[in-house]
């Protein structure tokens, strides 16, 4: 299980003066399914292309299944792609198109029947074979791009945003799909998204990319409950993120000073005078309509945004800072008019320290 | 589309048509006037005076008797003119052949080169045709004749000892044809392939095809409306060709181009050259027809 399938070591690609990836060391093990997740052009496209071969690497070296594959060409390599255009060939039916890899591979005529039939019904669209890849909806070209790629039994399929051009209730439909469809292979999974949500739902662990670099790496729960940056707070999920001093320390807890607020939080390595970025988030504040003595901040209400299941609030604490509490209608209360007091709390845990 | 025009025009409630302005019933028919005046006038008419020509006779001082004659089709079959015809399509043949060879690793290298060298490579394809073929083919045979450049750098080189014969041979006619034609093949090429989607190739190597094979199943059927449209394009205008044949073949090189401008100017006997170049016409739309018959179906056209 812990058998690495994908090692890269130090990896760099310069395009010309552009560092579209810079110095990344990245393994994925055996069976697993790893999301490069970033903004656009934050280098995913293009570290899956170095593992797929079609970009040779300025520094570093690329491992396939203990191999080094690192000045290899594509079709030397022992891994498939599934293509955000789906790259279907247009001259060539369902059927021939899936069949492609196992005919460039010589596999027997009956055996290539067998498998290409397999892979179709595995996707569903065996009544499709004879169709050209224009007579298919986005979604069966989508699955059609997934089946040639499986049916040559690859040690790592490599998918690029394979499911940006769907519309959303397909899309949702798809990733249970295609998750379900990974964990029934086994087959490793290096699969690149800017989706945090379609990240999280899908990886066991998740590399978060910025500018080239991977800013953390970890299962979708340590990513989300604990960035290690600013960044990766700010871009998965919605986050309030606290500027401040570090005004009291003890053994296991300190107290962290924002715009004239005093907010306790349970971490004793932090220094005296140290400025740390806080990062709070909102479905962990809860708004107390009453004075309390578990409440941490007082503040006034400035706004309220219906999102069909979740009540959105923004309270103002201070002069410039402002919290947003994400809370179940059912807790929401209705009479919380615009203007009145309000006080916060959340579990002392929720509020994560970046030290930057 | 018919409720959209239901809802601007009256619908006669006899037959249930749209009643529509009188301007408009005719209306576009107008536009092609005189491109159809052009077509009669150039086209259609002297087509029926060389048809009806090619029933008549010659007369004895190069004149035309008005005979009905069906000798000069039967004429058509005589060996003599059934090797040349012969000859004219194998030359043609080859010709397109060879310009495809050649044509397709040039449009192929044009299309995959960055965009600002693109233009530049299409001008080098293009700036031939600023000047006169006649005069292009006149440069021809400087370059090829027994004293011409080649042969005298080669000589001055020392690499022959003679000189080579590449005049007023099918070589010579060869070397003109390709020449004059190639921009036909190149262009028609590099617009199929330029619109070839390159991840496709990826894909194929992706997929286990070494770049040979990924060309042959991918990118060559992919881009094969190019090799059709530049194959028409050089095919039919290289059969009717004839100062290239003239001037690079000398007397040795008979093409039914020549044979046919030669019944016209020196032989003066209109009704042959007519039914031969009828003949021509026949021959052309034939291979055309089992042309479209064995690759093109209407996707394949889509260069037009
Ligand atoms: N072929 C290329 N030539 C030049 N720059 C490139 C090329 N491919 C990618 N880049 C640059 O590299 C960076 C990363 O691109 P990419 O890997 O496509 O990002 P992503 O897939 O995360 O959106 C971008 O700044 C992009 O402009
Ligand atoms: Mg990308």
């Amino acid at each position: 299980m812990s058998e690495v399938m994908v090692r890269l070591s130090r990896v760099s690609k310069r395009y010309g003066d552009v560092d579209a990836v810079c110095g990344i060391d990245l393994e994925v093990r055996r069976g697993e399914f790893l999301t490069l997740l970033g903004p656009s052009g934050c280098g995913k496209t293009t570290t899956l292309r170095l593992i797929a071969g079609f970009e040779q690497p300025s520094e570093g070296s690329i491992e396939l299944g203990g191999e080094d594959v690192t000045s290899k060409p594509p079709y030397l390599r022992d891994v498939n792609t599934v293509f955000q255009s789906y790259a279907l060939f247009p001259h060539m039916n369902v059927f021939d198109n899936v069949a492609f890899g196992l005919r460039m591979k010589k596999v027997p005529k009956n055996e290539i029947r067998t498998r290409v039939m397999e892979a179709l019904r595995l996707i569903q669209l065996e009544h499709l074979a004879e169709r050209k890849p224009d007579q298919l909806s986005g979604g069966q070209k989508q699955r059609v791009a997934i089946a040639r790629a499986i049916v040559n039994n690859p040690k790592v399929l490599l998918l690029d945003e394979p499911l940006g051009a769907l519309d959303l209730k397909l899309r949702k439909k798809m990733q249970l799909e295609l998750k379900h469809l990974q964990q029934r292979l086994g087959i490793t999974f290096v699969y690149v998204t800017h989706d945090q949500e379609e990240a999280l739902a899908m990886s066991d662990r998740i590399a978060v990319m910025q500018e080239g670099k991977i800013e953390q790496i970890g299962t979708p729960s340590e990513i989300y409950e604990f960035p290690r940056s600013k960044f990766v707070a700010d871009f998965i999920g919605e986050t309030n993120l606290i500027e401040g001093v570090v005004t009291a320390a003890e053994e296991n807890r300190c107290w962290i000073e924002a715009d004239g607020l005093t907010v306790p939080v349970p971490n004793g390595t932090l220094a005296v005078g140290e400025r740390v970025q806080l990062a709070l988030r909102p479905e962990r504040i809860h708004i107390l309509y009453e004075p309390s003595d578990q409440a941490y901040v007082q503040g006034r209400v400035v706004e309220r945004i219906y999102t069909g299941s979740m009540m959105k609030t923004i309270v103002a604490l201070g002069s410039s800072l402002t919290l947003t509490a994400l809370e179940s209608l059912d807790h929401a209360r209705h009479d919380g008019n615009l203007g009145r007091s309000v006080w916060l709390t959340w579990p002392p845990d929720s509020a994560v320290v970046i030290r930057e | 589309m018919r409720e959209s025009l239901s809802l601007q025009y009256p619908v006669d409630p006899s037959s249930g048509q749209v009643r529509r302005p009188q301007w408009q019933r005719f209306g576009p028919l107008w536009t092609v006037f005189p491109a159809s005046l052009w077509l009669v006038a150039f086209i259609a008419v002297p087509l029926g005076l060389v048809v009806v020509v090619s029933f008549f006779v010659r007369g004895t001082y190069g004149g035309i008797e008005y005979v009905f004659s069906l000798d000069n089709y039967v004429r058509l079959f005589d060996p003599l003119y059934v090797r040349i015809l012969f000859v004219s399509l194998a030359i043609a043949f080859a010709t397109t052949l060879i310009t495809a060879w050649i044509g397709y690793p040039f449009a192929y290298i044009v299309a995959r080169a960055p965009a600002r060298w693109r233009s530049v490579l299409l001008m080098l394809i293009i700036v031939p045709f600023w000047t006169n073929s006649l005069i292009r083919t006149y440069a021809m045979i400087v370059l090829l004749r027994t004293e011409g450049v080649i042969n005298t750098v080669l000589m001055n080189l020392g690499v022959i000892s003679h000189p080579l014969p590449m005049m007023y041979n099918e070589f010579a006619v060869m070397v003109g044809m390709v020449y004059e034609f190639l921009p036909f093949m190149i262009l028609p090429l590099f617009a199929s392939i330029e619109k070839f989607d390159w991840t496709l190739l990826e894909a194929a190597g992706d997929l286990g095809a070494r770049p040979w094979k990924a060309f042959l199943h991918v990118t060559l059927p992919l881009t094969f409306p190019g090799v059709i449209a530049g194959s028409l394009l050089v095919f039919i205008p290289s059969l009717g060709f004839f100062f290239i044949p003239d001037l690079l073949g000398g007397s040795k090189v008979m093409l039914i181009s020549n044979l046919i401008k030669n019944q016209f100017l020196s032989a003066r006997d209109w009704p042959f050259g007519a039914a031969l170049s009828i003949g021509l016409i026949v021959i052309t739309l034939i291979l055309l027809g089992v042309y479209f018959r064995l690759l093109g179906n209407k996707r394949d056209l889509e260069v037009f």
